[in-house]
């Protein structure tokens, strides 16, 4: 869609927003999945004392887990907020429904005026019996 | 030292260029070191060349200075004297090598201290093999738990992500949402502004001019806990309508006269209430077509009493709060409400309850909201259709109202556009005029049984202009007396009869005017059913008048009279038939027939007995015969001699 027509600029960024969140995302994941498995290797002597050090690498793994969660949560958003740009942008769909809708009502209008013109027909005709009938009755 | 392990000793040189900062990871970053022209530079400020080059003091002091260093470099520091005098712009250049030289003089003392062994000898530290070892299983199992609490993060995201996306409630729920979405979206204007989705339920892009915005917001419907059970009527799905349109409202038209005999105008009795959903409508859009309806009904009262302040009328329409009222005839009154009920349940279960006289005019109703769309229509097409950029695209004899040089009163009359209260006015007088025509016929019928009145409605009619036929008959003598045949075309103002031959005659909106005309018309109606009659039955018509000047003076109409003899010429019937004064009917009788007349002595022969007799006035009442023409058969026959 955004190849064939040329959109607005606002829509153009926004598209472009998008694409920089889904990036952003997938970036932040296996970056994060990197440094975890960074993190998890046993490494040397270091200058920190060795529990500071496992109890830091404890809390960045944890933070670095739920940074992915976050991201993929995020993707889901991006899904939803696609789905919605889609729906809600998606104009040759819409012509597409009213132009149908369109079609149904005119369809519609002419049955309800043919079955109203033979309605009027028959009632006309029983109308004019009636009115002789009923002017030449007793009971008026 | 050459027999034992190599051991590692580190002597760390004193920095040479300047920290700049330390990071939060011990890291630090230096100045970078001046490039040649920017050393230069830096150096050059130094030099006050404003100062004497040969100050004394000055040059006493760097000698002294000099000579204290000279014992460890005296080449270059000589050098430096000589070149330059003054040597504070060479500090930086003493201070390095005082640095180098400290240096130096360490690393000399170390390996000094290394080589002579006389005070210390290095060894390499024994290292205890299980205290070692201890701290990386240590590390081990601690980033093996740390790895753990990682991976049970990532699978409780990764279950969260899952439930959302396989199928279950809560997707369904969001499918569900989105198809809905797309459902809306099919059907209204949508638009997303920030976080929010606003939709537009106005008229304008089909060419309202009501300024009101119309915008309702969609709101996403999914709280309801997972585990509860989903009601029926569920809808991910809702919408917020401005608090302006809520409820529903209708335009309700109406006729009232002061004398309450009008009860038959749309005595329709149809109960306003909101429908029930209907199965597959959702009821977001219920909603919004209600809040719809309520905008098109305040659109069209907007309008409405927009034109009543504006038009001059006779009698000014009055605008009170939700209701317009207006006089199109003296003595009624056309009143136009709007009904906006805010969709208190309280409220509107109260009101339809009592089932009242429903004076609603529908049909005006229905053509007002009719009305409105074709003004939306008309504003949209003068709009959007491409035309000349130098004038609107109108009518072809607006465009030559130029070249033909019209006056303002020829250009206000083409520009001449009708309002629609104008219109709806006009569509009252109509309706109030028609069905007056047809309740002033229908008790002429009723109150009237000889001769016999039949109207056949036209089926086929404009909203101003409506056509009956009334049919003058007597009973039983259908066929022979069709006499009086009139077209009644019931206009906005006025009634325009055409008769059978031709005439035409307008009648006001007077009911009482219609009423005199037929009656007159029915009277006429007798006299020619006499005529007919006559013709049928073999009697001579000596003569015959429609309009009698003669007799008394009838306050409808004029009487008319006829004449007529029977086949042989020995009778003759008279009848006079005025409106007012009824009928009266005579018999001639021949001349020898009658009694009373005393024999003259003057007309003895027999040829006079054929003179006319004289008149004799028959008790019409008495007559046998259930109408007018059944008796009057009934006399000519008697007085038709048998063969």
């Amino acid at each position: 869609m955004a190849t064939q027509r040329v959109l607005p600029q606002s829509k153009e960024t926004l598209l472009q927003n998008y694409n920089k969140r889904l990036k952003d995302d997938i970036k932040s994941i296996m970056d994060n999945f990197t440094e975890i498995i960074k993190t998890a290797k046993i490494e040397e002597e270091t200058q920190v004392s060795r529990p500071a050090q496992a109890e830091q690498d404890h809390y960045e793994m944890h933070v670095r887990a739920a940074n992915i969660v976050r991201a993929g949560e995020s993707l889901m958003k991006l899904v939803s907020d696609l789905k919605q740009f889609l729906i809600l942008n998606d104009f040759p769909s819409v012509n597409d429904a009213i132009s149908l809708q369109n079609q149904q009502l005119r369809s519609l209008q002419e049955e309800c005026d043919k079955k109203l013109m033979s309605l009027r027909d028959e009632i006309a005709v029983d109308l004019y019996e009636l009115e002789e009938e009923y002017y030449s009755s007793r009971y008026k | 030292m050459s027999g034992g392990p190599a051991v590692r000793i580190s002597i760390e040189s004193s920095c040479e260029k300047q920290v700049q900062e330390v990071a939060l990871d011990g890291t630090e970053t230096y100045v970078p070191p001046l490039s040649m022209s920017q050393n230069l530079a830096k150096l050059a400020q130094r030099i006050d060349f404003s100062q004497g080059s040969d100050s004394e003091e000055d040059g006493a002091e760097g000698e002294s200075r000099d000579r204290e260093w000279s014992k460890q470099e005296p080449e270059e520091e000589e050098g430096a004297v000589k070149f330059q005098p003054s040597l504070w712009p060479w500090d930086s250049v003493r201070n390095n090598l005082r640095s180098a030289l400290t240096e130096m003089c360490v690393l000399h003392d170390v390996l000094s201290v290394v080589k002579e062994k006389k005070y210390m000898a290095l060894d390499p530290v024994s290292h205890d093999p299980s205290a070692v070892k201890t701290p990386q299983v240590f590390q081990l199992i601690s980033k093996k738990k740390s790895l753990g609490t990682a991976a049970q993060i990532l699978l409780k995201g990764a279950e969260r992500l899952s439930k959302s996306v396989a199928e279950n409630q809560e997707n369904r729920r969001q499918r569900d949402f989105n198809s809905e979405l797309l459902r809306l979206r099919s059907q209204w204007k949508l638009r997303k502004v920030g976080d929010k989705i606003l939709g537009d339920l106005s008229y304008r892009s089909a060419g309202s001019l009501f300024p009101h915005h119309g915008t309702f917001e969609v709101i996403k419907n999914t709280d309801i806990h997972l585990d509860k059970k989903i009601p029926e009527d569920y809808c991910p799905l809702d919408v917020q309508i401005p608090s302006d349109l809520e409820g529903s409202a209708y335009i309700k038209v109406s006729i009232q006269k002061q004398a309450p005999d009008i009860g038959d105008l749309g005595t329709v009795n149809l109960f306003r209430r909101l429908q029930k959903n209907k199965s597959g409508t959702q009821p977001w859009h219920v909603k919004l077509e209600a809040a719809q309806n309520v905008l098109l009904c305040k659109e069209i009262f907007a309008q409405l009493s927009r034109e009543a302040v504006q038009i001059k009328s006779q009698i000014p329409h009055i605008v009170v709060k939700n209701q317009i009222i207006s006089q199109p005839f003296p003595g009624l009154q056309l009143s136009i409400s709007l009904c906006h009920s805010t969709g208190d349940k309280k409220n509107s279960r109260s009101s339809p309850e009592k089932p009242k006289p429903d004076d609603h005019l529908y049909v005006l109703e229905h053509n007002l909201h009719q009305m409105m769309r074709e003004f939306h229509k008309q504003q949209l097409s003068s709009v959007v259709m491409p035309h000349p950029a130098t004038a609107p695209f109108g009518h072809k004899r607006m465009r030559l109202a130029g070249p033909l040089a019209y006056d303002k009163a020829e250009i206000s009359s083409l520009q001449h556009n009708e309002g629609l209260l104008e219109k709806i006015i006009r569509q009252a007088k109509h309706i109030f005029l028609r069905s007056r025509t047809a309740r002033t016929i229908d008790s002429l019928a009723s109150r009237i049984e000889d001769p016999q009145i039949q109207a056949h409605w036209s089926n086929i009619n404009d909203v101003y202009e409506s056509s009956v036929k009334v049919l003058i008959t007597s009973q039983g003598y259908e066929q022979i007396c069709k006499s009086i045949q009139l077209q009644l075309n019931i206009g906005v103002k006025q009634i325009r009869v055409v008769h059978r031959d031709g005439r035409v005659i307008t009648l006001s909106h007077q009911e009482q005017e219609l009423q005199d005309f037929l009656l007159s018309q029915m009277s006429q109606h007798q006299v020619h059913a006499v005529q007919q009659l006559a013709k049928v039955m073999g009697w001579h018509v000596l003569s015959f008048s429609n309009h009698v000047g003669l007799g008394p003076v009838e306050s409808i109409g004029n009487a008319s009279a006829i004449t007529v003899a029977s086949p042989n010429g020995e009778f003759a019937i008279s009848v006079r038939n005025g409106p007012e004064s009824g009928c009266k009917v005579l018999v001639q009788f021949p001349r020898s027939q009658s009694k009373e007349l005393p024999k003259s002595d003057v007309i003895q022969d027999s040829k006079w007995s054929h003179l006319r007799g004289p008149h004799k006035e028959v008790h019409w009442s008495k007559m046998e015969g259930r109408n007018f023409v059944y008796k009057m058969e009934l006399l000519m026959a008697a007085l038709t001699p048998c063969p």
